[in-house]
């Protein structure tokens, strides 16, 4: 039951917190220079007709953007919430859904995929970096998972592409190769897009494994140093067995908690990446819409979706961390 | 000599030959066969006769499963039905070609940087010959002008079909003209290349095979519109017509048999509102609909049909109608399918034709990807060539912006001639093109005809930073707040804001601009957009300058009028002036008024076209025409270069371009439906 | 020397918070090592304008050497051996079959290197804002100089090359170097007073105000940040498109500044919060002491040590964030050269490809950012109470 009642109040937070993200990104997009009435009116003229003042006028009142904010706030969030409608974009005068199809799945995708890769590397690294003596080993490994963060990852994607177009002759550019880019899901076509997706995949996830280890780092030294820590080895348990057993466990729990935050940390990257590799997902369209087409409606949509997923991770972790641990669901509730 | 030699002996030997099976000339061994009224073509008869032989007819052995590809086919006809009585035998360049493989292309996007691939499909009543000077036929098998240039007739071919296999005939003609252009439920208001001396013309179907234009006045160059043009002057009636009300009363009740409100609605949804032949298809716009219509894009005459439709590209198969044969009988074209996928960064772009991923492409590429497009020829077993643009890069200034202060001194001719010796032209061209090009004005046409007078081609190009600096001073731009940058003479800041699409031209040379302007004390900045952002920020009249690319022979000047009459060209193009056209469409109740220049002007190329070409009066007329257009700095010319054109080596019977342009519609001349791909 | 254990102990149980982190620090060697190459590159940073040979924007460019690969200075050549460093003359010819730059190098033609050279003219003070409005713009400059270390005489030396546009890669890199360290710094300053602020409150006062700010902090927290950034940036810039490339700089900065500050914030706030129910602040309370008085003499040193961590450890992604930015061309332009600027430059393939050593930048970008975090990880290790007793 006070499960029960944690989950829901987790849910209602989550679902303030996506109206307040809304309201941000909605502001914003207003901001962003293009009036959709005047776009829509100059594409009509490709049809020979030509712009007067009463047509833009009329053009307004049809979009609905001669409404007061808040209002155009409202029917825009009413259609993402209820109707999973995001609406037209005005520059590529086509429905935002459409537009986005499965794109955005494979972007998150591709970010799960990025922030498992890691984790995978940063637990075990960072928990052995905790207790090894060996500086040497030691530095190595923190390097190699450092250097991820340091390399810019653009310059890195483009690297391996120009590399691996010399040796296999092959452009690991694009999501698809073309037999499998208009074809519906299938077996294949998921193996083709692993065939490509690794390379984001590992960018990404190496570029995340940095963070990731400054806080398994930061959380094993913490733990290390606490009273139980001590006790345990005063019982004779000593080495890798005590972390693993001890403190690895209990630095988990913030881990778990911060994996939301990582997803958004990878979100911050894959436009970039996505553009050099021509990953026609919804991080390289976010690009496009924000620096080269200012398409307000695609921007605030793919952020609006990005956030919301983040905002959903958050939601999971929690609930995660509840099951887990008594005390998280008691601090909530006071 | 040798030639009369050859010809002869096929005379001698003609009785013994007139069963035999054609011989399989080629251009550049025409096995003594005497050539036709044209260059490189021959109406069957005509090549029956020159050959002495009779012609056996074959097809692409997948058609059938191409014909499945296509949605709403029926079922496919034998070949005899499929090729035209009347077939236009194509003498291809260096060989017969195999049938099959698929053709990969680059666009930058829906609707964006597409014409180069529109037009390897491409069709229209006639051509442009790859001496870029003869018009030949293709889709009319011949025409005919009165004596005055006020009446066009085109002879089509009899048994010419649809895609879908329906008879094509002139009624398909008077339907694209009437019913799809000059309704404005479908076109708004119709295109000028459309109207002769401002009035519609009269399109008369004389028969099934004879569609005739009778016009108002004389326009000696419709002729070449319908050689160059990418709008293709004939569309399915009996297709598109179910739905259009004036065609069919029950259109409605039809259109909402598929879900549409109104017929209207449905032809829309083909049609797409213009004659462009990438405008979206029902595949784009609505997938799921469109696999319930009757058609997931509407029939056609082109070599190529779509058959799917993404945000990422799109795919075509080979028309199983098409009207062409080689000289062995074999149905055109060779080439199955084409593939065309979407990339909008050049420097990708550039990473797939390195790569040998691409088998033609020309629009986009510049010549400052030369270096890198040459040096992977061997490896991406392509080759590239380099030629001349028609069109050069050019820059304008909105003369008639939004801001009233930045107008007054945009429409200054002055300021607008500071601006242009401000560019160091003869830098550039070291810089960005390698020293191949050559600094010029523009005038409007190009090439440069004879009448110009030489002078105008280089027009304010001489590089005067310091001239430049003082006309400045003396206008008032002046630096008032001391930021080191000049301001309007109002004192507010004034910052050019440069926004370009790389399908306009090079980033370099909008840099380069940038930067010669800060050196005379301008603020600009340089911004890339996508072609899309471009336009529509063009056409809403946000920019403060117009980039791309600009100029076009004076064939083409003949039939259109676009580039000398505000707003100076399409929505495509590069446009000005967007509130004189309002003022002359409300006539003078809103807007700004042109001045006299060019209002001047408007009159002159309707004079200009009206006018038998090369006459005094018509020479007179394109002289003065050139020069307004030169002084008046409307848009200022850069450098004139080559770029590079780049072709697979697999890719046969592919000959080198005269020019890279647009303006003959990029490939049309140089018959890509003969082209083969040797797998 | 010789001080008995004793002593020894004693030291360490009287040494201040900042004594006990510097001895920890100093004992991490690769911290140490990363720690003097900061400063190192810092110091060149600042005297990048000295150092440079050339101006490094487009009016120092070399336009008869683009694309030209670095030259390094010799000291013998097969005509001998000079005790001046030189190097040889080189001329750049276009090959038209390719269109490529081929350097021919004159073995007989020696440019020797000059020092304290006189050359253009440059102001460790210089500073010009131009805000919208004209009352708020206004320039500062002072300590102009004309001397610079090196120079080459009767041509020019470009020990990193050149870029397609002739600009010399070493006067560039030195320059982006400080550049970027300055967006940086300007960031973390703007996030670490907003954090200061936003956190100190949430965690002081706890309560309701506490939840408010949390919710809201959370969701800045929650928008991805780069596409926060390229909002933000492309309405900026397109609203005030006369924004000077120094103005930019400044505004980047504070973009980075406004939405880096939650991080901290939180970690602010929770430090807060624990500390607040610690018995010392309870005893300073029964003290009679005020709210200022507690935050300022106990709360505030009881954690300033991992404030600056924090904000060490948010330095390279402030960088990072800004590289990002100015690569996708909505942060940094030229004339302001920052190694996000560079960056984007060889993003090419085909620079990539032929001209590697317009590279260089990112190797700096890379040192760069690694010596921050391993500083960053000396210092976290060091300031943690229990580390000095595990080893």
């Amino acid at each position: 039951m006070r499960f029960l009642q944690f989950a829901l109040m987790r849910a209602l937070m989550a679902v303030i917190t996506l109206m307040t993200v809304s309201l941000v990104v909605f502001t914003l997009m207003e901001f962003v220079p293009a009036d959709c009435a005047e776009r829509y009116v100059a594409f009509k003229q490709t049809s020979g007709q030509n712009i007067t003042e009463a047509d833009i006028q009329a053009e307004r009142v049809r979009l609905g953007l001669d409404q007061p904010f808040f209002v155009r706030w409202g029917t825009w969030m009413g259609n993402v919430f209820f109707r999973g409608d995001f609406g037209d974009s005005c520059i590529l005068r086509q429905s935002i859904n459409d537009l986005l199809k499965d794109k955005f799945w494979i972007s998150l995708g591709i970010a799960l995929a990025s922030l498992v890769v890691a984790y995978a590397i940063a637990v075990p690294v960072g928990i052995y970096a905790a207790a090894s003596h060996n500086a040497f080993f030691n530095g190595t490994l923190r390097l190699m998972s450092y250097l991820g963060l340091a390399l810019p990852n653009f310059l890195l994607a483009l690297v391996v592409v120009l590399i691996w177009a010399t040796v296999f002759d092959d452009l690991l550019i694009g999501i698809f190769s073309a037999e499998y880019r208009d074809a519906p899901w299938s077996v294949d076509k998921f193996l083709d897009f692993l065939g490509r997706a690794w390379l984001p995949i590992f960018i990404l996830g190496w570029s995340a494994t940095a963070f990731a280890l400054q806080t398994v780092r930061a959380l094993m030294l913490d733990e290390q140093g606490k009273l139980y820590v001590t006790a345990a080895s005063a019982r004779g348990i000593s080495g890798q067995k005590l972390l693993w057993r001890y403190p690895a466990r209990h630095a988990m729990g913030p881990v778990i908690n911060s994996l939301g935050f990582d997803l958004n940390r990878i979100f911050n990257e894959l436009p970039v990446v996505a553009l050099i590799l021509v990953l026609t997902e919804s991080g390289a369209m976010l690009f496009e819409a924000l620096a080269r087409s200012n398409d307000q409606q695609l921007a605030g949509a793919i952020i609006f979706l990005l956030t919301a997923s983040i905002v959903f991770l958050n939601f999971l972790t929690d609930i995660a961390l509840a099951l887990i641990d008594p005390r998280v669901r008691r601090g909530l509730l006071g | 000599m040798k030639k009369i030699l050859l010809s002869g002996a096929a005379f001698f030997a003609l009785p013994g030959m007139a069963l035999a099976a054609c011989p399989p000339i080629t251009v550049a061994n025409m096995g003594g066969i005497a050539p036709g009224e044209f260059p490189q073509q021959y109406e069957l008869g005509a090549f029956q006769d020159a050959a002495s032989c009779t012609m056996e007819f074959k097809g692409n052995p997948d058609a059938a499963a191409l014909n499945a590809k296509i949605q709403g086919n029926p079922d496919l006809l034998p070949l005899a039905e499929r090729i035209p009585e009347e077939p236009l035998v194509m003498v291809p360049y260096d060989s017969i070609g195999q049938y099959g493989g698929t053709l990969r292309a680059l666009s930058n996007a829906t609707e964006a940087g597409t014409s180069d691939f529109l037009s390897v499909r491409h069709v229209n009543f006639v051509r442009f010959s790859d001496d870029l000077s003869t018009i030949v036929p293709n889709i009319a098998k011949g025409w005919d002008w009165n004596e005055d240039f006020t009446q066009l007739t085109f002879f089509l071919r009899k048994g010419h079909k649809w895609s879908d296999g329906a008879p094509f005939t002139a009624d398909d003609v008077k339907f694209w003209y009437d019913n799809l252009n000059f309704d404005e439920n479908v076109i708004a208001k119709p295109k000028d290349f459309l109207l002769a001396g401002g009035e519609k013309m009269n399109v008369v179907v004389v028969d099934p095979q004879t569609v005739r234009f009778e016009m108002a006045a004389p326009k000696p160059g419709f002729l070449a519109h319908f050689a160059n043009s990418y709008s293709q002057p004939f569309q399915p009636k009996h297709f598109l017509g179910t739905y259009h009300p004036a065609i069919n009363p029950d259109a409605d009740a039809e259109a909402k048999k598929i879900g549409f409100e109104t017929g209207y609605e449905v032809v829309n949804f083909y049609h797409g509102q213009s004659d462009w032949t990438d405008t979206p298809t029902p595949m784009l716009r609505d997938l799921e609909k469109s696999t319930a219509m009757p058609f997931a894009t509407q029939p056609t005459l082109e070599s190529h049909i779509y058959i799917t439709d993404t945000t990422e590209g799109r795919k075509l198969v080979a028309n199983p109608y098409f009207h062409q044969v080689d000289t062995a009988g074999n149905q055109l074209p060779y080439i199955s399918e084409q593939d065309e996928l979407y990339i909008n960064e050049n420097e990708v772009r550039i990473l797939k034709i390195v790569n040998g991923e691409v088998d033609y492409k020309s629009q986009s590429l510049q010549l400052p990807s030369g270096p890198q497009l040459l040096e992977g020829q061997e490896k991406g077993d392509y080759t590239v060539h380099l030629k001349p643009t028609i069109a050069q890069v050019v820059v304008g200034f909105n003369i008639t912006h939004e801001d009233e202060a930045k107008r007054a001194i945009f429409s200054n001719v002055d300021f607008r001639k500071a601006m242009s010796v401000a560019i160091n032209r003869a830098e550039m061209n070291e810089t960005t093109y390698f020293g191949l090009g050559t600094p010029s004005a523009y005038i409007g046409f190009s090439p440069t005809p004879a009448f110009v007078d030489p002078k105008w081609t280089t027009y304010a190009t001489e590089f005067d930073a310091a001239g430049a600096m003082a006309t400045l001073d003396a206008l008032g731009v002046k630096d008032a707040d001391g930021d080191g940058f000049r301001d309007l003479p109002s004192g507010d800041p004034l910052v050019l804001n440069i926004q370009f699409a790389t399908q306009g031209g090079p980033a370099a040379v909008y840099e380069f601009i940038a930067q010669n302007w800060k050196d005379v004390g301008i603020n600009a900045t340089v911004k890339e957009v996508t072609p899309d952002e471009y336009r529509s920020a063009q056409s809403a009249n946000k920019l403060d300058i117009i980039s791309w690319g600009k100029g076009q022979p004076v064939a083409i000047v003949l039939g259109n009028n676009e580039l000398w009459v505000p707003p100076y060209e399409n929505y495509f193009g590069s446009r000005n002036a967007m509130l004189w056209v309002k003022w002359l469409e409300t006539e003078g109740a809103e807007g700004v008024e042109p001045p006299a220049w060019a209002k001047d002007m408007m009159d002159d190329v309707e004079a200009f076209q009206q006018a038998a070409p090369g006459s005094d009066t018509s020479n007179e007329i394109g002289a003065r025409m050139a020069a307004t257009m030169a002084e008046q700095l409307v848009f200022m010319g850069t450098v004139s270069a080559p770029n590079p054109i780049v072709h697979r080596n697999a890719l046969k019977n592919f000959t080198e371009f005269k020019t890279w342009s647009y303006e003959y519609y990029r490939t049309y001349p140089y018959r890509a439906t003969q082209w083969w791909l040797d797998q | 020397m010789a001080r008995s254990v004793a002593e020894t102990k004693e030291a360490y149980f009287t040494a201040s918070q900042y004594q006990l982190i510097r001895a920890r620090f100093r004992r991490n060697r690769l911290a140490m090592i990363s720690g003097w190459f900061l400063v190192l590159i810092i110091l060149s940073g600042f005297f990048a304008p000295f150092l440079s040979p050339y101006d490094p924007t487009v009016a120092g460019r070399d336009k008869d050497y683009l694309n030209g690969a670095p030259q390094i200075p010799h000291f013998c050549d097969k005509n001998g051996c000079s005790w001046r460093p030189f190097i040889h003359g080189v001329e750049m010819k276009l090959d038209m079959t390719t269109l490529r730059r081929t350097p021919t190098v004159n073995e007989d033609k020696r440019l020797y290197m000059q020092f304290f050279v006189q050359g253009w003219e440059y102001s460790f003070a210089d500073f010009s804002w131009n805000l919208p409005g004209d009352a708020l713009d206004g320039r500062v400059k002072a300590l102009t100089f004309t001397t610079h270390l090196f120079g080459l005489d009767g041509g020019k030396l470009h020990l990193f090359g050149t870029d397609g546009e002739g600009k010399d890669l070493f006067s560039r890199t030195l320059h982006a170097v400080w550049t970027s360290m300055a967006v940086g710094t300007i960031g973390v300053l703007i996030a670490f007073v907003l954090a200061l602020i936003i956190g100190g409150v949430a965690g002081y006062f706890g309560g309701w105000i506490d939840s408010v700010i949390q919710m809201i902090t959370d969701t800045v927290r929650t928008i991805p940040s780069i596409p926060l950034f390229m909002a933000i940036s492309a309405i900026l810039f397109e609203y005030y498109p006369e924004m000077s490339s120094e103005t930019r700089f400044f505004v980047i900065a504070c973009v980075l500044g406004l939405i880096g500050w939650p991080t901290l914030a939180r970690r602010i706030r929770t430090h807060l919060l624990a500390e607040r129910s610690q018995e010392y602040v309870l005893a300073a309370q029964l003290c009679g002491a005020s709210s200022s008085h507690v935050i300022r003499r106990h709360l505030l040193p009881s954690f300033t040590s991992y404030i600056l961590v924090d904000l060490i450890i948010s330095f390279p992604y402030m960088v990072l964030s800004e590289t990002a930015l100015s690569f996708i061309g909505l942060g940094l332009k030229d004339p302001v050269n920052s190694l996000g600027v560079m960056l984007k430059n060889v993003s090419e393939a085909d620079v990539l490809m032929n001209y590697q050593w317009e590279a260089i930048p990112a190797v700096f970008f890379v040192v760069l950012v690694l010596a921050f975090v391993f500083v960053g990880d000396g210092l976290r290790d060091a300031a943690d109470p229990y580390s000095g007793t595990k080893k």
